[in-house]
């Protein structure tokens, strides 16, 4: 009997933890089991006792912080502006041109192809984009693609002013002209100190900026990380934010103003670092079906320089299929310009000064010409076929794929650059688009290994410093000898002064 | 992606450029069906796709019970599946070591090179070579995908008393909070890191539920880039090791699954792009 009692106190002894004892526990599960009667419930008694005790477990932290306003209503708030219902039917007569193309209609051919964002989404960017050509003075505005970040996406337009309506360019900084500050030296040397040496180091002048509508600035971009967010404008690309990002590999966080930490170092934020990558993806990728886009031959003068300008040929008619799969590519060229190594599509001598400049220094006119002339940078021409693209890693640089094999006659083309992976394009007849969903990152067939910083200075080895050799125990008596020795005689001659 | 459930998953995977055209679903609906009462597997989950630079390797999973183990199957057109063979741990060694892209050829050879150490002759060691198929690298890779990136929330699985892994059907989600920290993931694999837990860091852990090892002790840091998406519908998790492979997981349903559309790569310098 003492037993027994023994016993039912240990199984009704609660736990420190939960508050519950096992005679409690075993009679709630043997009246669930008797409740319920499942079948074979002596393989089911172990999650019913699981299930129990889940249904009795309070959290820890029963205190939850509760947003004002949770994410999910702000999201939707922000979606809400798009949502927007056009009441009036536009009449068939006047057929405005449309800012916006049938961007679900490009969707459903990369979706076909197996590339996209889904069709809500694609419906929002849409809704997103339209918003934007409401807001700013647009000419035609077009989905970029999306940027993969590490907290948030981007959402990227790419969109071109209405003619008059461009952006005034905005005053190049002359970082040359910016009143130095005071030097510290200056002060020392006032107090008798010796001044520090001042650094010889002079960076290498920027490159001029290509101006909208030219080269790398031919088109701006705008960015939001969720449709129905503000639009953002890029600031246009400059030389040294395309030569430096060539020479870094980073991830993007998402937030337009997250500092960059890269060495060489990337002189801007995020949002230079976004636009240098739009630029470069862009010059790479951007590409067309051979004949869609042609050279104006009444502004054709034969000149090469003039060939910066194409325009639609409206007589096209689309490449048959075959045609856009051809193996080695002959069916697509970049529309794009290429980015030389200076990081502009235009080449400029740097050893050149500006203008203003020029007229200042006309007297240093001979020293330059002695300057080694710098071969011209060279690249592609606009309308190159893709054939004649690199290999990337032995590989080509571009896969072709049919949509559909189901029936081929209904299918499209779609390209993917091999380069910059997750940059897509598709053609049938007369439409084709471009799209880049991806991270960012150019294709590294070798593991990325970043600049080494340049070597430590020497030390400085001048002959005014020179270094004593320490003493021996020997020299240092005979130096105190001679040092008691002349004490003494100073003492002698007191002695004799006092005498006097 | 369970093959059931394919289209609620791919509304929460498209967000991040993982989706499936029309004619593949249909294919996908059809062959994986088939596939699973020719082999008699319990379930059948499409995982992913490797992109080749001539054509892509769809891959698919089977499994007969809850536990970690699973046959792997591939397909070119998502009709007709071959088997993928088992890959012995010294050859998977060799995969991993290759370099650059898949071709799109299952039987394009690779050749690897190995030192061979312990064979000292004249100058110490022996360059031996050997030729890989592409189909063997594709299993290795898939395994190694499986093995770094194959995740679960955590108590979605339990162990039993009798040291089964078993799927909890007790598991109703993850709060809302929960499902946005790092913590809340478990690697579906037989534990690593939990083994060198120490016992004061095991005894705040429920036996139950935490049997396999927390994606938060992941290295580096930071390898895992985990966001609310869809209007805080879902919780995406993307890893950055494995470029390409996507989870999500809907906060208070039971609903999470995962698929990879990479080229079949892993980012071994993500140590200099983690911002």
């Amino acid at each position: 009997m003492a037993d027994f009692e023994s016993a039912k106190a240990f199984l009704l002894q609660a736990s420190d933890h939960s508050g519950l004892s096992v005679y409690e526990h075993l009679s709630t599960l043997i009246t669930r089991l008797l409740d319920e009667r499942p079948n074979n419930a002596a393989d089911v008694v172990e999650q019913l006792s699981f299930q129990i005790k889940a249904d009795k477990f309070a959290p820890e932290d029963s205190l939850k912080d509760q947003p004002e306003t949770p994410d999910n209503v702000l999201t939707a708030k922000a979606r809400s502006t798009l949502l927007k219902h056009e009441t009036e039917i536009p009449e068939d007569e006047a057929e405005p041109e449309q800012v916006v193309p049938n961007l679900l209609d490009l969707a459903r051919y990369f979706a076909d192809a197996d590339v996209g964002l889904g069709e809500q989404e694609m419906f929002r960017i849409f809704l997103a984009l339209k918003q934007l050509a409401e807001q700013q003075p647009l000419k035609s505005v077009t989905f970029w693609g999306k940027i993969f970040g590490t907290e948030q996406d981007y959402i990227i337009a790419e969109a071109e002013y209405r003619e008059g309506e461009e952006p005034q360019p905005e005053e190049e900084e002359r970082p040359d002209e910016q009143p130095e500050t005071p030097d510290e030296g200056e002060e020392d040397e006032e107090n008798g100190v010796t001044p520090l040496p001042k650094s010889t180091y002079k960076p290498p002048p920027d490159l001029p900026t290509e101006e909208y509508g030219a080269g790398t600035n031919k088109k701006v971009y705008f960015v939001c990380n969720e449709p129905g967010q503000e639009w953002h404008l890029l600031p246009n690309v400059k030389p040294k934010h395309i030569s430096v990002c060539r020479q870094i590999r980073k991830r993007f966080t998402g937030r337009l103003d997250a500092p960059v930490v890269a060495y060489p170092p990337f002189a801007g934020t995020e949002m230079e670092l976004l636009r240098a990558q739009i630029a470069r993806i862009t010059a790479g990728t951007h590409v067309s079906p051979v004949g869609y886009f042609t050279f104006d031959e009444e502004e054709d003068d034969g000149d090469d320089e003039a060939r910066d300008n194409f325009i639609v040929d409206e007589e096209f008619e689309g490449k048959s299929l075959a045609e856009l799969l051809e193996a080695d590519l002959s069916g697509w060229v970049h529309h794009a310009p290429y980015i030389l190594p200076q990081g502009r599509s235009k080449w400029v001598n740097p050893n050149l000064k500006g203008e203003e400049d020029e007229l200042d220094e006309e007297d240093e006119d001979e020293d330059e010409e002695e300057e080694e002339e710098i071969e011209p940078e060279a690249g592609p021409p606009l309308l190159t076929p893709l054939q004649n693209d690199d290999d990337v890693d032995g590989l080509p640089a571009w896969s072709t794929r049919l949509s559909s094999t189901a029936h081929p006659a209904y299918a499209c083309v779609r390209v993917s650059s091999n380069r910059w992976p997750g940059a897509h394009a598709f053609a049938v007849d007369r439409k084709f688009a471009n799209i880049y969903i991806g991270d960012g990152l150019k294709y590294q067939a070798e593991p990325f290994s970043p600049q080494l910083p340049p070597p430590a200075q020497v030390e400085y080895s001048g002959e005014d410093v020179a270094e004593a050799v320490d003493p021996t125990r020997q020299e240092e008596e005979e130096f105190e000898a001679q040092m008691a020795e002349e004490e003494e005689d100073d003492l002698d001659d007191e002695d004799e002064d006092e005498d006097d | 992606m369970d093959v059931q459930s394919l289209s609620p998953a791919l509304d929460h995977l498209s967000s991040s450029g993982i989706v499936l055209s029309t004619e593949r679903r249909v294919s996908l609906d059809t062959s994986l069906t088939l596939l699973m009462h020719a082999e008699k597997l319990k379930q059948v989950k499409y995982w992913g796709r490797i992109q080749g630079v001539a054509a892509d390797y769809h891959i698919a999973q089977g499994s007969n019970d809850d536990g970690y183990a699973t046959k792997s199957f591939y397909s070119m057109d998502c009709i007709r599946w071959a088997q993928l063979p088992e890959i012995h741990p010294v050859l998977a060694k060799s995969c991993a070591k290759i370099r650059g892209r898949f071709t799109g050829n299952p039987s394009h050879e690779f050749t690897v090179e190995a030192i061979r150490s312990e064979e000292t002759k004249g100058d110490g060691s022996i360059v031996v070579t050997t030729t890989i198929t592409e189909e063997k690298r594709l299993a290795a890779a898939v395994a190694a995908i499986d093995k770094e990136t194959r995740i679960v929330p955590r108590g979605a699985y339990r162990m039993t008393p009798s040291d089964v892994v078993e799927r909890n059907h007790g598991f109703g989600g993850l709060s809302h909070q929960a499902a946005g920290k790092i913590e809340s993931y478990m690697h579906f694999r037989q534990p690593i890191t939990l083994l060198s837990k120490s016992p004061l860091e095991r005894a705040r852990m429920d036996q139950g539920l935490d049997f396999m090892d927390s994606i938060s002790d992941d290295i580096p840091k930071n390898c895992w880039s985990i966001q609310y998406q869809n209007g805080s519908k879902a919780v995406v998790l993307r890893s950055l090791i494995w470029p390409g492979f996507v989870f999500f997981h809907t906060p208070n349903s039971p609903l999470f699954g995962h698929a990879y559309v990479g080229t079949g790569q892993r980012n071994n310098d993500l140590i200099f792009e983690l911002p």
